[in-house]
């Protein structure tokens, strides 16, 4: 796994402006272009745009407008005089134009990585609400059966009709309703710790081998043979990596679990990057397939087909991937089996972490 | 009118969770209350006879058909079982509904026995009324169906208390001839006093 470049400095952005803008000036002093020798500093201005200074833009714009009269004057380079001034304002204008509209463009994309964290918060609100509803309708029903059998004993008591073994029954009937309420709630501890989201670079690849290690019992309990291919030339993904992580478990979990009874269990992790957009990581099994006709409600909470499955790892994945502007589909396979895929930012499209 | 034989009540338990399921029919054991349990709403709506008295217990929120998909299907199906709701979340919205279709009550899970079987004794009460009550009406509609055209408009005039001179000004009549059709009708449906017969009127315009 390769090591992140640290973002670029205040520092690091200033020097390169004007080592930049020395070179432009020497070529404009070196080479009889005349009249258009301003034009590359627009180039110096597009290249101080990527500080992290939202100031450098315009200073290096002034900067590099002095720097294109300069070269008027210095310049040994004849011609109409009136035409080679006019050219020269011509370029302070693009350089003047470049810094401004440069500037605005930053702002705005700005405000919209701002916004996209207002989103994933709001869908993070939504999550917790539903969860909340799901936890108490899940509990609900242990608590129920625990009463039930409680009352039932204790208007037999009152009878005084009970027979130790009968009494036995109900308290064994009790205790069993208790237990479950207190697997119900272990299960979901793992899903309910609430942070922020804090996502910065990461390689796919890195991640997957790393989650996928906390499956490896259950892999090799099953002898699932698991293959991961990911292109050593994929971008990093922009990603909280530990609910990533989560996303990650949760699927290959599914597809594990989907394979536990099939002839060939084969579990195919891949990644790609399409005409350079989001990344794309699918999870392939050759598992059952899956036992409802319509896919998309597999997603919705407390949907489970398992004797002691929740219904609430996908839903959960999904509201994970959409916090992080990707989305999250099912397939049924042509030949057997599903496959998951799910979409992650890269680092360039990714609003900037210190936004 | 054949009394017809009573048949005894069945409370029946419709919930997916097998384990509430369970723990209610152990109450109902409890109190010797019959009782029959399904996993579906479907396996409910199989095995129903609509002529089998009672009360349905049933869980609002199910996979498959839902509580409230079967409570329409059973309206549908002109059964009138009373409904007692068993929810284990408080969704208003959806208990709203589910009161405003006729459920007969609905309760929050986990509630006190006292509370269940109360209500279980109640549904099951309105549900001997509910049917006594349609029997009549259909008893009463066969017999009001034996009558003649004639017969059936000097009945009607006479439930609302007209005397024989005012119905025979209506009906174009003589008030003798009145008088046949009366007795004759009244003999047909079977009553002999004319309260009686302003009752069954009102039972067969149901
Ligand atoms: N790879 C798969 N192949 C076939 N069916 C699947 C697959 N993944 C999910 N499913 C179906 O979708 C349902 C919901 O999955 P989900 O992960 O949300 O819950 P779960 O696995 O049942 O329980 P848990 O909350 O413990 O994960 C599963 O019960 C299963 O029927
Ligand atoms: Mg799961």
């Amino acid at each position: 796994m390769g090591t992140a470049p640290p973002p670029r400095s205040r520092r690091q952005s200033l020097a390169v402006t004007i080592l930049l803008a020395g070179a432009v000036l020497a070529l404009d002093l070196s080479v009889p272009l005349g009249v258009a020798g301003g034009v590359p500093y627009v180039a110096v201005v597009l290249v101080s745009l990527r500080s992290p200074d939202p100031r450098l833009p315009i200073r290096t714009a002034v900067l590099c407008s002095v720097l294109t009269l300069a070269g008027l004057l210095l310049s040994p380079s004849g011609g109409v005089v009136w035409m080679v001034l006019a050219n020269r304002t011509l370029a302070v204008f693009a350089i003047g134009v470049t810094a401004v509209l440069g500037t605005r463009w930053q702002e705005a994309s700005q405000e919209m990585a701002k916004q996209q964290l207002r989103l994933a918060e709001v869908s993070r609100v939504n999550m917790a609400g539903e969860l909340a509803s799901g936890i108490a309708h899940e509990l609900n029903q242990p608590l129920a059966s625990v009463l039930n059998y409680a009352e039932a004993a204790s208007l037999a008591v009152r009878r005084g009709e009970v027979s130790p073994e009968k009494l036995l029954k109900d308290l064994q009937s009790i205790a069993d309703g208790a237990e479950l309420g207190g697997q119900i709630l272990r299960r979901l501890r793992g899903f309910l710790a609430h942070r922020p989201i804090e996502r910065s670079p990461h390689n796919i690849n890195a991640l997957v081998r790393e989650a996928m290690s906390l499956l490896s019992s259950e892999r090799k309990q099953l002898s699932i043979d698991m293959q991961i291919r990911i292109p050593a030339t994929l971008p990093r993904v922009m990603v909280d990596p530990v609910l990533i992580q989560q996303v990650l478990v949760n699927l290959a979990r599914n597809a594990i679990e989907a394979m536990q009874d099939s002839e060939t269990k084969q579990l195919v992790i891949r990644a790609a990057q399409h005409d350079s957009e989001d990344v794309e990581i699918a999870i392939e099994d050759s598992g059952k397939g899956p036992e409802r006709p319509d896919i998309e409600t597999l997603f919705e909470h407390f949907v489970s087909t398992k004797p002691e499955g929740l219904g609430v790892g996908l839903a959960i994945s999904r509201s994970i991937v959409e916090a992080h502007g990707g989305h999250l589909t099912a397939e049924r396979n042509p030949y057997r089996g599903m496959t998951f895929r799910f979409t992650l930012p890269p680092v360039d499209a990714a609003p900037s972490a210190e936004g | 009118m054949v009394a017809e034989e009573e048949r005894e009540p069945i409370a029946f338990i419709v919930d997916d969770d097998e384990g509430v399921r369970q723990s209610i029919r152990r109450l109902f054991d409890e109190v010797s209350m019959p009782a029959l349990e399904f996993g579906s709403a479907n396996d409910f709506l199989e095995a129903y006879d609509p002529d089998q008295p009672g009360c349905l217990l049933l869980d609002i929120r199910m996979p498959g058909m839902s509580g409230t998909e079967l409570q329409r299907t059973l309206l549908e199906r002109e059964i009138f079982l009373p409904i007692i709701f068993i929810t284990g979340h408080a969704d208003v919205a959806l208990a709203v509904e589910c009161m405003k279709l006729g459920a007969f009550d609905l309760i929050e899970k986990p509630f006190r026995a006292q509370r269940l079987l109360d209500t279980v004794h109640q549904a099951m009460a309105k549900d001997r009324e509910d049917r006594a009550l349609r029997t009549w009406v259909a008893e009463a509609k066969r017999r009001f169906s034996l009558l003649t055209n004639r017969e059936r408009e000097v009945v009607d005039l006479a439930v609302t208390g007209l005397t024989n001179r005012e119905i025979s000004e209506e009906l174009g009549i003589t008030s003798q001839a009145i008088d046949a059709h009366r007795s004759k009708a009244m003999w047909k449906v079977g009553v002999m006093r004319v309260t009686d017969l302003v009752r069954l009127s009102d039972l067969a315009n149901r």
